[in-house]
Protein backbone atom coordinates (compact mmCIF):
# COMPACT_ATOMS: atom_id res chain seq x y z
CA UNK A 1 0.00 0.00 0.00
CA UNK A 2 1.29 3.42 -0.76
CA UNK A 3 2.31 5.57 2.09
CA UNK A 4 0.24 8.68 2.44
CA UNK A 5 1.29 12.09 1.33
CA UNK A 6 4.78 12.74 2.56
CA UNK A 7 4.78 15.63 4.97
CA UNK A 8 7.08 18.52 4.37
CA UNK A 9 10.22 18.23 6.45
CA UNK A 10 10.35 20.64 9.31
CA UNK A 11 13.38 22.68 10.07
CA UNK A 12 13.07 22.79 13.80
CA UNK A 13 15.90 24.21 15.76
CA UNK A 14 16.57 22.53 19.02
CA UNK A 15 17.90 24.95 21.54
CA UNK A 16 19.33 23.05 24.39
CA UNK A 17 21.62 23.55 27.25
CA UNK A 18 24.03 21.14 28.70
CA UNK A 19 25.32 20.77 32.14
CA UNK A 20 27.69 18.54 33.93
CA UNK A 21 26.30 16.63 36.85
CA UNK A 22 27.89 14.50 39.44
CA UNK A 23 26.65 11.37 41.10
CA UNK A 24 26.15 13.41 44.17
CA UNK A 25 24.06 16.48 44.02
CA UNK A 26 26.65 18.89 42.79
CA UNK A 27 25.86 20.22 39.40
CA UNK A 28 28.27 21.83 37.08
CA UNK A 29 27.62 23.62 33.93
CA UNK A 30 29.49 25.03 31.07
CA UNK A 31 30.40 28.59 31.95
CA UNK A 32 27.86 31.04 30.76
CA UNK A 33 25.12 28.47 30.82
CA UNK A 34 24.84 27.50 34.42
CA UNK A 35 26.71 28.25 37.55
CA UNK A 36 27.26 25.63 40.12
CA UNK A 37 29.99 24.31 42.35
CA UNK A 38 32.81 22.21 41.09
CA UNK A 39 32.43 18.54 41.90
CA UNK A 40 33.88 17.40 45.13
CA UNK A 41 36.92 15.19 45.04
CA UNK A 42 36.45 11.62 43.86
CA UNK A 43 33.15 12.19 42.18
CA UNK A 44 32.79 11.56 38.52
CA UNK A 45 31.06 14.34 36.67
CA UNK A 46 28.76 13.22 33.96
CA UNK A 47 26.97 15.26 31.37
CA UNK A 48 23.27 15.59 31.45
CA UNK A 49 21.28 17.74 29.16
CA UNK A 50 17.90 19.25 29.50
CA UNK A 51 15.99 20.37 26.51
CA UNK A 52 14.10 23.54 27.03
CA UNK A 53 11.36 24.27 24.73
CA UNK A 54 11.05 24.19 21.72
CA UNK A 55 13.08 21.04 21.56
CA UNK A 56 10.85 18.35 20.22
CA UNK A 57 12.20 16.56 17.19
CA UNK A 58 10.35 16.78 13.92
CA UNK A 59 7.48 14.34 13.86
CA UNK A 60 6.11 12.84 10.69
CA UNK A 61 2.84 11.97 12.41
CA UNK A 62 2.46 15.53 13.60
CA UNK A 63 2.83 16.64 10.00
CA UNK A 64 0.25 14.07 8.99
CA UNK A 65 -2.19 15.40 11.58
CA UNK A 66 -1.54 18.90 10.38
CA UNK A 67 -2.24 17.80 6.82
CA UNK A 68 -5.51 16.15 7.88
CA UNK A 69 -6.56 19.32 9.63
CA UNK A 70 -5.71 21.44 6.57
CA UNK A 71 -7.76 19.14 4.35
CA UNK A 72 -10.77 19.45 6.67
CA UNK A 73 -10.44 23.21 6.80
CA UNK A 74 -10.17 23.39 3.04
CA UNK A 75 -13.53 21.62 2.83
CA UNK A 76 -15.09 23.63 5.61
CA UNK A 77 -13.59 27.02 6.44
CA UNK A 78 -15.30 27.01 9.83
CA UNK A 79 -13.80 23.70 10.90
CA UNK A 80 -11.89 24.45 14.12
CA UNK A 81 -9.00 22.88 15.93
CA UNK A 82 -11.41 22.27 18.79
CA UNK A 83 -13.66 20.25 16.45
CA UNK A 84 -10.67 18.27 15.22
CA UNK A 85 -9.67 17.56 18.83
CA UNK A 86 -13.19 16.35 19.65
CA UNK A 87 -13.09 14.12 16.58
CA UNK A 88 -9.81 12.58 17.72
CA UNK A 89 -11.05 12.22 21.29
CA UNK A 90 -8.58 14.53 22.90
CA UNK A 91 -8.66 18.02 24.28
CA UNK A 92 -7.96 21.12 22.29
CA UNK A 93 -4.93 22.11 24.33
CA UNK A 94 -3.15 18.77 23.90
CA UNK A 95 -3.74 18.74 20.16
CA UNK A 96 -2.63 22.33 19.84
CA UNK A 97 0.63 21.58 21.66
CA UNK A 98 1.28 18.56 19.50
CA UNK A 99 0.68 20.45 16.29
CA UNK A 100 2.96 23.25 17.43
CA UNK A 101 5.69 20.74 18.25
CA UNK A 102 5.53 21.36 21.96
CA UNK A 103 4.57 17.80 22.81
CA UNK A 104 5.51 14.41 21.51
CA UNK A 105 2.82 12.22 20.08
CA UNK A 106 2.62 9.10 22.27
CA UNK A 107 2.55 5.80 20.40
CA UNK A 108 -0.89 4.99 21.77
CA UNK A 109 -2.24 8.23 20.29
CA UNK A 110 -0.71 7.41 16.93
CA UNK A 111 -2.60 4.13 16.87
CA UNK A 112 -5.91 5.50 18.21
CA UNK A 113 -5.96 8.60 16.06
CA UNK A 114 -4.85 6.72 12.97
CA UNK A 115 -7.87 4.45 13.33
CA UNK A 116 -10.14 7.46 13.47
CA UNK A 117 -8.42 9.04 10.50
CA UNK A 118 -8.56 5.70 8.63
CA UNK A 119 -4.84 5.68 8.11
CA UNK A 120 -3.58 2.41 6.72
CA UNK A 121 -1.85 0.05 9.20
CA UNK A 122 1.40 -0.02 7.25
CA UNK A 123 1.51 3.74 7.29
CA UNK A 124 0.86 3.72 11.04
CA UNK A 125 3.79 1.35 11.54
CA UNK A 126 5.92 3.75 9.56
CA UNK A 127 4.94 6.69 11.76
CA UNK A 128 5.50 4.70 14.93
CA UNK A 129 8.95 3.66 13.80
CA UNK A 130 9.79 7.19 12.68
CA UNK A 131 8.92 8.54 16.13
CA UNK A 132 11.54 6.32 17.72
CA UNK A 133 14.36 7.22 15.35
CA UNK A 134 16.45 10.02 16.79
CA UNK A 135 16.73 12.97 14.46
CA UNK A 136 20.10 14.32 13.49
CA UNK A 137 19.96 16.99 16.17
CA UNK A 138 19.26 14.44 18.89
CA UNK A 139 22.11 12.33 17.57
CA UNK A 140 24.40 15.33 17.69
CA UNK A 141 23.37 16.03 21.27
CA UNK A 142 23.97 12.40 22.25
CA UNK A 143 27.37 12.49 20.61
CA UNK A 144 28.21 15.70 22.44
CA UNK A 145 27.22 14.22 25.79
CA UNK A 146 29.04 10.97 25.13
CA UNK A 147 32.24 12.64 23.99
CA UNK A 148 32.65 15.17 26.77
CA UNK A 149 31.50 12.81 29.49
CA UNK A 150 34.16 10.34 28.41
CA UNK A 151 36.73 13.11 28.29
CA UNK A 152 35.98 14.12 31.87
CA UNK A 153 35.74 10.57 33.13
CA UNK A 154 39.04 9.52 31.58
CA UNK A 155 40.85 12.58 32.82
CA UNK A 156 39.55 12.01 36.33
CA UNK A 157 40.05 8.27 36.59
CA UNK A 158 43.45 7.91 34.93
CA UNK A 159 46.07 9.43 37.14
CA UNK A 160 48.67 9.10 34.40
CA UNK A 161 47.63 12.59 33.25
CA UNK A 162 48.81 14.44 36.27
CA UNK A 163 51.69 12.01 36.82
CA UNK A 164 53.09 13.05 33.43
CA UNK A 165 52.91 16.66 34.53
CA UNK A 166 54.47 15.85 37.89
CA UNK A 167 57.29 13.94 36.21
CA UNK A 168 57.91 16.77 33.76
CA UNK A 169 58.78 18.97 36.74
CA UNK A 170 61.50 16.65 37.95
CA UNK A 171 65.16 16.92 36.91
CA UNK A 172 65.32 13.27 35.90
CA UNK A 173 62.43 13.64 33.45
CA UNK A 174 62.91 11.95 30.09
CA UNK A 175 60.67 12.97 27.19
CA UNK A 176 60.14 9.39 26.23
CA UNK A 177 56.74 7.74 26.51
CA UNK A 178 58.33 4.36 27.11
CA UNK A 179 60.22 5.75 30.11
CA UNK A 180 57.11 7.57 31.35
CA UNK A 181 55.16 4.34 31.05
CA UNK A 182 57.69 2.58 33.26
CA UNK A 183 57.55 5.36 35.85
CA UNK A 184 53.77 5.52 35.95
CA UNK A 185 53.06 1.82 35.60
CA UNK A 186 51.08 2.34 32.41
CA UNK A 187 51.41 1.20 28.83
CA UNK A 188 52.91 3.39 26.13
CA UNK A 189 49.47 3.66 24.53
CA UNK A 190 47.98 4.93 27.79
CA UNK A 191 50.77 7.47 28.08
CA UNK A 192 50.19 8.56 24.49
CA UNK A 193 46.46 8.97 25.01
CA UNK A 194 47.08 11.03 28.13
CA UNK A 195 49.77 13.05 26.37
CA UNK A 196 47.36 13.80 23.49
CA UNK A 197 44.69 14.84 25.95
CA UNK A 198 47.05 17.16 27.81
CA UNK A 199 48.03 18.72 24.48
CA UNK A 200 44.37 19.18 23.53
CA UNK A 201 43.64 20.81 26.87
CA UNK A 202 46.66 23.07 26.58
CA UNK A 203 48.16 21.68 29.77
CA UNK A 204 51.51 20.62 28.34
CA UNK A 205 53.87 21.83 25.69
CA UNK A 206 56.81 20.17 24.02
CA UNK A 207 59.58 22.77 24.06
CA UNK A 208 62.39 20.68 22.71
CA UNK A 209 63.18 17.05 21.98
CA UNK A 210 63.90 16.39 25.62
CA UNK A 211 61.78 19.00 27.34
CA UNK A 212 58.07 19.00 28.08
CA UNK A 213 56.71 21.99 29.90
CA UNK A 214 53.83 21.83 32.34
CA UNK A 215 51.46 24.67 31.42
CA UNK A 216 49.10 24.31 34.36
CA UNK A 217 50.56 27.30 36.16
CA UNK A 218 49.95 25.50 39.44
CA UNK A 219 52.62 26.13 42.02
CA UNK A 220 51.68 22.94 43.86
CA UNK A 221 50.63 20.19 41.49
CA UNK A 222 48.21 18.01 43.41
CA UNK A 223 45.81 15.57 41.81
CA UNK A 224 42.78 17.52 43.02
CA UNK A 225 44.16 20.84 41.74
CA UNK A 226 44.87 19.18 38.42
CA UNK A 227 41.33 17.81 38.23
CA UNK A 228 39.79 21.20 38.83
CA UNK A 229 41.91 22.81 36.17
CA UNK A 230 41.35 19.99 33.69
CA UNK A 231 37.62 20.20 34.21
CA UNK A 232 37.68 23.91 33.53
CA UNK A 233 39.63 23.35 30.31
CA UNK A 234 37.23 20.62 29.21
CA UNK A 235 34.31 22.99 29.73
CA UNK A 236 36.06 25.60 27.63
CA UNK A 237 36.74 23.06 24.89
CA UNK A 238 33.14 21.85 24.96
CA UNK A 239 31.99 25.43 24.47
CA UNK A 240 34.54 26.06 21.73
CA UNK A 241 33.58 23.03 19.70
CA UNK A 242 29.83 23.13 20.17
CA UNK A 243 28.98 26.76 20.71
CA UNK A 244 26.07 25.81 22.90
CA UNK A 245 23.37 28.44 22.66
CA UNK A 246 22.37 30.36 25.73
CA UNK A 247 19.04 29.30 27.17
CA UNK A 248 16.54 32.04 26.60
CA UNK B 1 53.55 26.39 -2.67
CA UNK B 2 51.97 22.99 -2.56
CA UNK B 3 50.60 21.17 0.45
CA UNK B 4 51.05 17.49 -0.21
CA UNK B 5 49.54 14.77 1.90
CA UNK B 6 52.61 13.54 3.73
CA UNK B 7 51.27 10.81 5.91
CA UNK B 8 48.19 8.85 6.91
CA UNK B 9 47.49 7.91 10.49
CA UNK B 10 45.22 5.15 11.69
CA UNK B 11 43.69 5.89 15.07
CA UNK B 12 42.73 2.59 16.56
CA UNK B 13 41.27 1.45 19.84
CA UNK B 14 43.48 -1.63 19.55
CA UNK B 15 46.71 -0.39 17.97
CA UNK B 16 48.56 -3.69 18.31
CA UNK B 17 45.77 -5.61 16.62
CA UNK B 18 45.53 -3.02 13.87
CA UNK B 19 49.27 -3.21 13.33
CA UNK B 20 49.13 -6.97 13.23
CA UNK B 21 46.29 -6.97 10.72
CA UNK B 22 47.92 -4.62 8.22
CA UNK B 23 51.38 -6.12 8.49
CA UNK B 24 49.86 -9.55 7.85
CA UNK B 25 47.70 -8.27 5.01
CA UNK B 26 50.19 -6.09 3.13
CA UNK B 27 53.58 -7.01 4.50
CA UNK B 28 54.01 -3.50 5.90
CA UNK B 29 56.65 -3.09 8.57
CA UNK B 30 56.15 -1.17 11.77
CA UNK B 31 58.79 0.52 13.86
CA UNK B 32 57.89 1.91 17.29
CA UNK B 33 61.43 2.53 18.43
CA UNK B 34 61.12 6.29 19.00
CA UNK B 35 60.43 8.52 22.02
CA UNK B 36 56.65 8.47 21.55
CA UNK B 37 56.59 4.76 20.90
CA UNK B 38 54.80 5.80 17.71
CA UNK B 39 54.11 2.91 15.38
CA UNK B 40 55.55 4.19 12.12
CA UNK B 41 54.31 2.29 9.11
CA UNK B 42 56.61 1.60 6.21
CA UNK B 43 54.59 0.31 3.30
CA UNK B 44 57.80 -0.80 1.60
CA UNK B 45 56.89 1.12 -1.52
CA UNK B 46 58.18 4.36 -2.97
CA UNK B 47 54.71 4.99 -4.32
CA UNK B 48 52.09 6.61 -2.14
CA UNK B 49 52.69 7.82 1.38
CA UNK B 50 53.80 6.24 4.61
CA UNK B 51 51.76 6.21 7.78
CA UNK B 52 51.48 5.52 11.44
CA UNK B 53 49.19 4.12 14.11
CA UNK B 54 48.10 6.04 17.20
CA UNK B 55 45.70 4.95 19.94
CA UNK B 56 42.16 6.28 19.50
CA UNK B 57 40.53 7.93 22.50
CA UNK B 58 37.95 5.67 24.14
CA UNK B 59 35.02 7.82 23.07
CA UNK B 60 36.12 8.05 19.44
CA UNK B 61 35.55 5.54 16.70
CA UNK B 62 38.50 4.07 14.82
CA UNK B 63 39.37 6.45 12.03
CA UNK B 64 42.03 7.56 9.58
CA UNK B 65 43.58 10.99 9.56
CA UNK B 66 45.60 12.68 6.85
CA UNK B 67 48.65 14.83 7.54
CA UNK B 68 49.07 17.73 5.13
CA UNK B 69 52.48 19.31 4.76
CA UNK B 70 52.84 23.03 5.38
CA UNK B 71 55.77 25.40 5.54
CA UNK B 72 54.35 27.85 8.09
CA UNK B 73 52.28 25.94 10.63
CA UNK B 74 50.84 28.93 12.48
CA UNK B 75 49.80 30.63 9.26
CA UNK B 76 48.17 27.42 8.03
CA UNK B 77 46.24 27.04 11.27
CA UNK B 78 45.06 30.64 11.08
CA UNK B 79 43.96 30.20 7.49
CA UNK B 80 42.09 26.98 8.31
CA UNK B 81 40.33 28.67 11.23
CA UNK B 82 39.39 31.54 8.94
CA UNK B 83 37.73 28.98 6.68
CA UNK B 84 35.72 27.52 9.57
CA UNK B 85 38.02 24.82 10.94
CA UNK B 86 38.52 24.35 14.68
CA UNK B 87 41.75 23.54 16.40
CA UNK B 88 41.92 20.34 18.41
CA UNK B 89 45.65 20.41 19.17
CA UNK B 90 47.33 23.77 18.68
CA UNK B 91 50.70 23.94 16.92
CA UNK B 92 52.94 21.61 18.84
CA UNK B 93 56.50 20.46 18.50
CA UNK B 94 56.84 16.70 18.60
CA UNK B 95 59.69 14.97 20.41
CA UNK B 96 61.60 14.38 17.18
CA UNK B 97 61.32 18.01 16.13
CA UNK B 98 58.40 17.88 13.68
CA UNK B 99 55.60 20.37 14.28
CA UNK B 100 51.97 19.43 14.12
CA UNK B 101 48.50 20.83 14.67
CA UNK B 102 45.31 18.78 14.59
CA UNK B 103 42.11 20.38 13.39
CA UNK B 104 38.47 19.67 12.62
CA UNK B 105 37.27 20.79 9.22
CA UNK B 106 33.88 22.53 9.01
CA UNK B 107 32.21 19.17 8.38
CA UNK B 108 33.71 17.76 11.57
CA UNK B 109 36.44 15.62 10.04
CA UNK B 110 39.81 15.76 11.72
CA UNK B 111 43.04 16.34 9.85
CA UNK B 112 46.57 17.34 10.75
CA UNK B 113 48.86 20.06 9.52
CA UNK B 114 52.46 18.99 9.66
CA UNK B 115 55.77 20.69 9.26
CA UNK B 116 58.64 18.28 9.04
CA UNK B 117 61.73 19.12 11.06
CA UNK B 118 63.97 18.81 8.04
CA UNK B 119 62.06 21.28 5.89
Amino acid sequence: MPIGKQPKPTSNTHPIWFCFGTRIPHLLRIPGHYDAPLPVENTLPIFVFSPYHPGMPPSLFRERLSHEFDVRRAKNGRYSLRAFAVFLGTDHSTLSQILRGRRRVPDSHIHDWSKKLKIDGEEVAYYTAAESVPDSEATRRQEYVRHWTAEVQTTFTQSVHWKILALSRTPQFRADCRWIGEQTGTTVDEVNLAFSRLLRLGLIEVKAKDRWVDLTGLSQLSESAFRKLALERIRQKANYFHEVPEPS
Amino acid sequence: MTNPVLQFQILSKSPDETASFYTSLFGWTIDANNPLGYRKIDTGSSQGIQGGIWPAPPQAPNFVQLFMGVIDLNAAVQKAEGLGAKTIIPPTTLPEGDEMAVMLDPQGMSFALWRRANL
